[in-house]
Parts: structure tokens; sequence; C-alpha cells
């Protein structure tokens, strides 16, 4: 990380991406249809664009900051102790995001691959190849999210076209069918799909060609949202209302379903998940770096690589709490509801309020 | 390490030629030939063997004894009498002695404090021919040789350019080989020719006895399987990368010459790609990429199948895959690792005996004890299948380097699939991913240009787009002079 800017635009959409899309897409077509219908498409397209104004807001945070880390911000914005306590709540938010996603993660692997492989011995292995990446830093670590995109998203674009074949695509068709409110509370459940954004506050400061990051953050979210409503189509093709709604991961069964005649492959969920292990692990290191990061600044800590290993422990234990997979999912959507709530929501919007009403005082001091 | 020896020379001929035989004791192939030109005493020393006898005779000799041109200064022996193209005045005895040892011929004359170098190298070499690693279907047939000159001379006839810069280094204290750093000026990248010169500078070994010591020695990660730095045996693939704004770096009886910086692309690409037409190109490219794929989890994706999630394959297929194995006393994964093991052997005895063995070996090895190995039922007739088709895969990557490298990775993934199979083998094929993401080759990722990508890099990676589309320069090597054409 010789000079300050190193990420070019494909490095920041692709890492947003990237860092987005995990393992709520097994569940998200479930929770839609649960609570909109066959509307699930047009929520998806509500919150993506509910994310991407939030996503604009890191943006501007980020750049009336003059573009300093996220630690930075806090500090500056809500003096030191204040600043340490937020960092904290949004580290333990992104841990504990990442760390129930690999629970889900290794739940679905024990499923359909693993039958006895102990959770423990999967989870130590996800974590120390995290690890592996964190040390590396930085630049590595964009690098790798750019070559991720194309080993996830190219075999997904096959796998999708395969599982087309015995859809029914009129499944989609009572539209608008929904009062007002549960679009709303449709969007509330969706967002937190879209958790994962916030990777911006890592990377936006070390863009190339600032100016040029809204666009790559709407084309991202673009991206996000067209790939959500595409699985929540299909899913609604394959199945219908009622049958997605009682599947615990849609999106696997969905991909259960594939049967391509006369290939060497049967059972194209087993591949899948093979697949998703990069998909969970993109996520994954992302969340991990960038809390890795908020924490070596805001303890002023050595390196990142210390950093990494003080968080190791917690998301391990993290993981392993919940006992089965309906209190993993009780517990996400509790804990996970406030956390996220203050961690994307009220936090950059405080932000930016402070920040303007600093720069209004006269108060342009630069860190 | 380094010897000495006195800068200064004397007047007198009789004084240099007992100094030198005093440094150059028990050294029978210098040969000291003294002659008067005029009443001055004059001598030639060369080392047999390296330098050209026929030159020395012809126009040096020949022209000083038989008095065919008046002088009347000694000044002007250099000027009127001696009649070869390349010689120089040296004033220090020690640079005198080195080009003695290169095969030049020195020449004092009494009474002067300088000597001459004649420029006599003429060793036995071999002609330029076909090189054999980087065969090609069509295209030019030359390949380098151990001539360092001849190497230079095949590029340069590729680069008409005034601004092909040729830069001389020696190495090696006691080899003091000769080196060239070669470039074009208005187009290479500085900080990757800067870097260069700066770790060429920091050699400081006793012998270069070829280019992969070099390569070895200046290389960003020495602990990494994947080579940095490109070595080949062709003028066209040199030039191309000279075009490319890269540095090639010749040693002296090495026909392998150094391209640096190099990319895992790079590594992947063949002359053919561009000499054939471009669909034809891309299709091999493509193909080449899912070659590497296959040659690299086929393995590990049998251990993984076989042992842990023998329910995603079709039962029929599940069922002859046991019947096969029936009778095989080994787990799967120590099935893979003996078969794979006795590939490399196989391949590793094969290219180091003689030719006409080597075929033998090839058919005891391969055939006769493959089959009994089958019969015997030490191994199953799909294990076989599988290792053969991995070792095809494998050497269709143009570099040899690669393909080592892929193997050892190879070996990584059947161990990680045997402990916890398709997972294991995903982790793995990440851990590849981040170590290749965080190679560097003389500060250009290693994995451009699928990193850091520019749209105008894409048209010549997996594919190869027709050339009136390429009209920069990749955009990754951060070229001074960018545009390729209009």
């Amino acid at each position: 990380m010789k000079d300050k800017e190193f990420i070019n635009k494909y490095g920041v959409f692709s890492s947003i991406v990237v860092t987005t899309i995990g393992v709520g897409v097994f569940s998200y077509p479930r929770d839609l249809t649960r609570l909109v219908g066959s509307d699930g498409w047009f929520v998806t397209l509500l919150s993506g664009a509910v994310s991407w104004l939030f996503l604009y807001l890191i943006y501007r945070v980020i750049r009336l900051n003059n573009y300093s880390s996220f630690y930075n911000i806090l500090h500056f914005n809500f003096g030191g102790f204040l600043g340490k306590l937020f960092a904290v709540v949004f580290v333990f938010f992104n841990i504990f995001s990442i760390a129930l996603g690999m629970r889900v993660f290794s739940e679905v692997l024990k499923m359909y691959l693993l039958l006895r492989t102990p959770t423990e011995f999967i989870l130590i292995a996800m974590i120390f190849t995290g690890v592996y990446l964190v040390r590396r830093g930085l630049d590595v670590l964009v690098r790798f999210n750019q070559i991720a995109f194309w080993v996830m998203f190219l075999p997904i674009i096959f796998i999708l076209m395969a599982a087309a074949k015995g859809a029914d695509f009129t499944n989609v068709l009572p539209v608008f069918t929904n009062k007002p409110i549960d679009y709303v509370k449709g969007v509330g459940a969706a967002i937190y799909a879209f958790t994962g954004y916030q990777i911006a506050y890592l990377l936006i400061p070390y863009a190339k060609e600032k100016d040029k990051v809204p666009k790559t953050i709407m084309k991202s979210m673009i991206f996000i949202s067209l790939f959500y409503v595409i699985i929540t189509i299909m899913a609604l093709a394959i199945f219908n209302k009622k049958e997605t709604t009682n599947l615990l991961w849609p999106t696997i069964t969905m991909i259960k379903s594939i049967d391509i005649p006369g290939t060497f492959i049967e059972r194209w969920e087993g591949v899948v998940m093979s697949l998703w292990v990069i998909f969970y692990y993109t996520t994954f290191v992302n969340g991990y770096y960038l809390s890795s990061d908020i924490i070596k600044n805001a303890f002023k800590v050595e390196d990142v690589k210390i950093s990494s290993y003080i968080l190791m422990p917690f998301i391990y234990v993290i993981a392993l709490y919940p006992e089965n997979v309906p209190e993993l999912y009780k517990i996400t959507g509790a804990t996970g509801n406030t956390l996220s709530t203050f961690s994307l929501i009220i936090l950059p919007l405080l932000l930016l309020i402070v920040g303007l009403v600093k720069h209004k005082g006269g108060c342009r001091d630069e860190i | 390490m380094q010897e000495k020896i006195k800068d200064n020379m004397t007047h007198s001929v009789e004084e240099n030629i007992a100094y030198l035989k005093e440094i150059l004791k028990d050294v029978s192939d210098i040969v000291y030939r003294e002659f008067y030109i005029k009443d001055k005493k004059a001598a030639l020393i060369y080392i047999d063997g390296l330098a050209d006898k026929a030159l020395l005779n012809d126009f040096v000799l020949e022209t000083v004894l038989e008095n065919k041109r008046e002088i009347s200064k000694v000044d002007e022996i250099k000027d009127k009498l001696l009649s070869v193209t390349d010689i120089k005045e040296v004033k220090k005895l020690s640079e005198a002695v080195n080009g003695m040892l290169s095969g030049d011929t020195v020449m004092f004359i009494d009474t002067m404090d300088v000597c001459y170098v004649i420029a006599s190298r003429a060793w036995p070499n071999r002609g330029v021919s076909e090189p054999s690693g980087e065969t090609v279907v069509k295209g030019p047939r030359e390949g380098f040789t151990e001539t360092i000159r001849f190497n230079t001379v095949l590029v340069r006839r590729r680069i008409r350019d005034t601004r092909l810069k040729v830069k001389p280094k020696s190495l090696g204290v006691r080899s003091k080989t000769d080196v060239f750093v070669m470039y074009i000026d208005d187009i290479v990248n500085k900080s990757a020719l800067d870097e260069v010169m700066k770790r060429i500078d920091t050699i400081n070994i006793d012998a270069v006895l070829d280019s992969s010591y070099i390569e070895q020695l200046i290389e960003d990660n020495k602990w990494s399987p994947f080579p940095q730095i490109q070595a080949s045996e062709r003028p066209d693939v040199v030039a191309a990368a000279l075009y490319e704004g890269r540095i090639a770096i010749f040693v002296d009886c090495s026909p392998f010459v150094l391209i640096v910086p190099a990319t895992l692309p790079n590594l992947f690409q063949s002359p053919d790609d561009y000499n054939q037409r471009w669909m034809h190109a891309s299709i091999v490219r493509l193909i080449r990429l899912f070659a590497i794929m296959i040659s690299l989890v086929l393995p590990a994706l049998y251990v993984a199948v076989t042992s842990f999630h023998t329910a995603i394959i079709p039962t029929k297929l599940a069922l002859s895959i046991a019947a096969s194995r029936e009778g095989v006393p080994f787990p799967a994964y120590v099935e893979t690792i003996i078969m794979e093991v006795s590939m490399a052997l196989l391949m590793e005895s094969i290219v180091r005996l003689p030719k006409p063995i080597g075929s033998t070996i090839g058919i005891v090895g391969g055939l006769i004890v493959g089959q009994a190995a089958v019969s015997a039922g030490i191994v199953s007739p799909i294990m076989i299948i599988i290792v053969g088709l991995t070792v095809i895969t494998n050497f269709i990557t143009p570099n040899y380097e690669v393909t080592s490298a892929f193997r050892l990775v190879r070996f990584l993934l059947i161990i990680a699939a045997s402990i916890i199979g398709l997972y294991g083998i995903m982790l793995g094929l990440i851990v590849l991913l981040i170590h290749l993401a965080s190679l560097n080759s003389f500060g250009i990722p290693y994995l451009s240009p699928t990193v850091n990508t520019d749209t105008s890099d894409i048209k010549d990676l997996y594919v190869r787009f027709p050339f009136r589309y390429f009209k920069y320069r990749p955009k990754y090597m951060h070229t001074g002079d960018k545009i390729r054409q209009k």
C-alpha cells in the first residue's frame, strides 16, 4: 500500500457485490414471500433503492470528513469515548452478522455435503482461511474480491439457466396485491440481505477517481438488487407462493431440482454448495477485515494482523452459541435488527448531521 | 573472492609479459606471441581457442610483419596499420586481462603506456536452431543459443528502433558473465526498470552459470512455487514483450532470456495465440483455462467424491466406480497419491535419460506397469484414467515452470480433499487465489490484468480479439508510450 489511492472502480464494485451477497440468499425468497407473496421482486427493488440511499449516505459522510478512515471519522465527530463506543458497537454488529452467517453456512454445509464433520472443524477451517487473507493486507483483499467476483457469478449464470427448466413464470403474476404497510415490512426484512455494503467505509478512502465513486456504488447496488430479484422470481416460478414459504432454504431446494440428463453430476446442490463456500467466504473475510481495521485504529493496535487475532475467538464463540437452526434465525432476527438499525441507519445519519453542524460552525480542521 | 590485478602497465613489453606470466602461472592455454614492429617490440596475448586465429594471422600479424603500410609513429599503429574493425585502447591492465579472458586479444607495444584490445572473440558455438521447449505450429523457428551476441541480434532484427536500449552488466565475481538488460526506452515501465537494475546490482555471487540463477536471485517471493519471471527461448516472444513495455535480461551461456515483469496470464500464452486466426486462438485459450482447472482439481475431486460425497454423482456412475475399486486395498486418497507420485517419477526419469532409453521407460513404466497394477488390483482402472487426464491437461500450459507449480498445488488439494472433501478443495482453491493475489512481479500484480482490470486489457485475456482492436499497449504494465495503433 505505497500510494494511498489504489482501488479502482472495478475493485470498489466487486468488493461491495461480493461482500453483500452471502448466505442471506439461502433464505431470502422465503422471508420475502411470507411477507408480501408474489411481490417479492418489487420489494427487492425497493430495498435495493433504500440500501443505495444509505450507501450514498456513507459516501457523503466519508467525503464530508475528507476521506479519512472510519474510526477517524467517529473520533472526529463524537470525540474519544463516544467514538470508541460506537466503533465497538459497529464492530460487534459486523462480527455478529458474519459469525451467525458462518453458522448458517456451516449448517447448510453439514446438511448437504459434510454430514459427519463437526461444526467446530468447519468453523475453524473457515476462520483460519480468513486470517490468511486478512494478514495479506487491503490491496490483496481487493484483488481477491475482483477474482472472486468472476469465480462466483459466471457459474451461477449457468446454474440459474439450468434451474429455469421447470419454471412456471405465471406464478409471479398477481402483482401489487398487498397493503402499503406490508411493503414497508417487507423492505424491513429484505434489507437484512443487503448488509455488507458497510465495507464502503473501508474502500472509499482508498478509491481512485473519487468523483466516480457514486456511480460505481450505484452500479453495484443495481447488480445486487437484480441478482436478488432473479433469485426471488426463480424461487416463485419453480415452486409457488405456499411452497416457497414452507421451505427452510428455498434457494438450495431450487437448485436441488436441477436435472441435466447425461452429466456426471446428479445432485447439483452439492456442487452449488461448494461454490457457495466462496460466496460466504468473501462476505466473511471482508467483514472480518473491516472489523479488524476499525479495532486496529480505535485501540491503536500495531497491525491489522494482531487485531484479527483478537477478533478470532469472538467469531468462533458467537457462531457456536445458537443451539439449532430455528434459534439461530431467532437470534439473527431479534438482536440483528437492533444492531443493524443502529449501525446501518442511525450511525451514518448521526455522522452526517454532526458533520454538517460542525462544518457549518466553521470547524473545518482536518484530522 | 576478488583477485587483485594491478592497474598500471609499464612501457616495457618484457615487464608486462613477465607480470602476466606471474599472475597467470600454470595456465597453459594462453598464447604469448612476441614480434617486432619495425624495431619496437610488441606482443599479442590471447587464449587459445577463444580467439579467432585467422583474424590475428591475416589482419594483424601479416600486415605488421610484412610491413605493408608505412608508419612513422607508434600512435599510428592502430589508425593506419591494423586492419581490424573493433579495437580499443585500454589503460588498465585489469580491464585488458578481463577482455582477454572473454576471448579478446591484448596487444602490447614497447614505449606505449596503453595496450590495444582487439575484439577477436570466436568460440565454439551452436548455430541458431529450433527451440526445443516452446514449439509453435505457425511462426518463426528461430531459438536462442548459448552465445549472448547472437541472442541480442535475433531480437534486434525484430526491433529496428533507435530507442531499443541494451545495457551491459557483468555478474559473478569469478565467472564475470556478460548480462544485457534490453528495453525500449520510451515504452518501458520505468519503475520496473529501476527495480530490475537495483536488484541486479545487489547480486554478489561467485558464478552465474545460467539465467535461472539470476531469475532466482532477483524474484519477488522466493517462497512461492510460481515463477514470477518468464524465461523464453524464443526471440519473437522477447520482442513482443519488449513492445509491451517489459524488460528482457540476456545472460551469456544461457539460451533462456528472462522477461520481467511477468504475470500469470503472460505465462499461459503462446506465440501461436497471436500467429493463428483470432477465433481459433481464443478457443485454444479457453480450452487451456479449462484444462488447467481440470488438472488442478480432478484427482482431488475423485478423492472427495469417492470418500465423502458419493451422493452427488449418478448412482450408476457411483456403482461403476465402486465396482472398479473393488479389491483395491487402499483408500482413495492413498491410491491417488501413489499414482500421482509414480507419474511424477515416470516424467522425471524420462527427462533425465538419453532419448532412446527414455521411450523404453515410457513403454515399461506407462504401459506394462500400469496394466499390471490394474490387473493385480493395486489401483483401479478409473484411477488410471484420472491420472492420465490430469497429466494431459497439465501439459497444455505452455510454460513448464507453471506446470510444475500447479502439480505441487494439486498434491495439496488432494490432501485437503482427503480431510474435508469438497469443502477442503474449495478452501484450498481460495488459499491458492489469495496466494496468487498477493504475489507481485516488479511492482505489477501477478494476476493482472484479471485484477485492477482496464476494459482495453480484457481484449487480450481470456480470448484474443482481432488485432484491429488492440489500440493500446497493456494498461496494467504502465507503459510510457500507450498507443499501439491508430
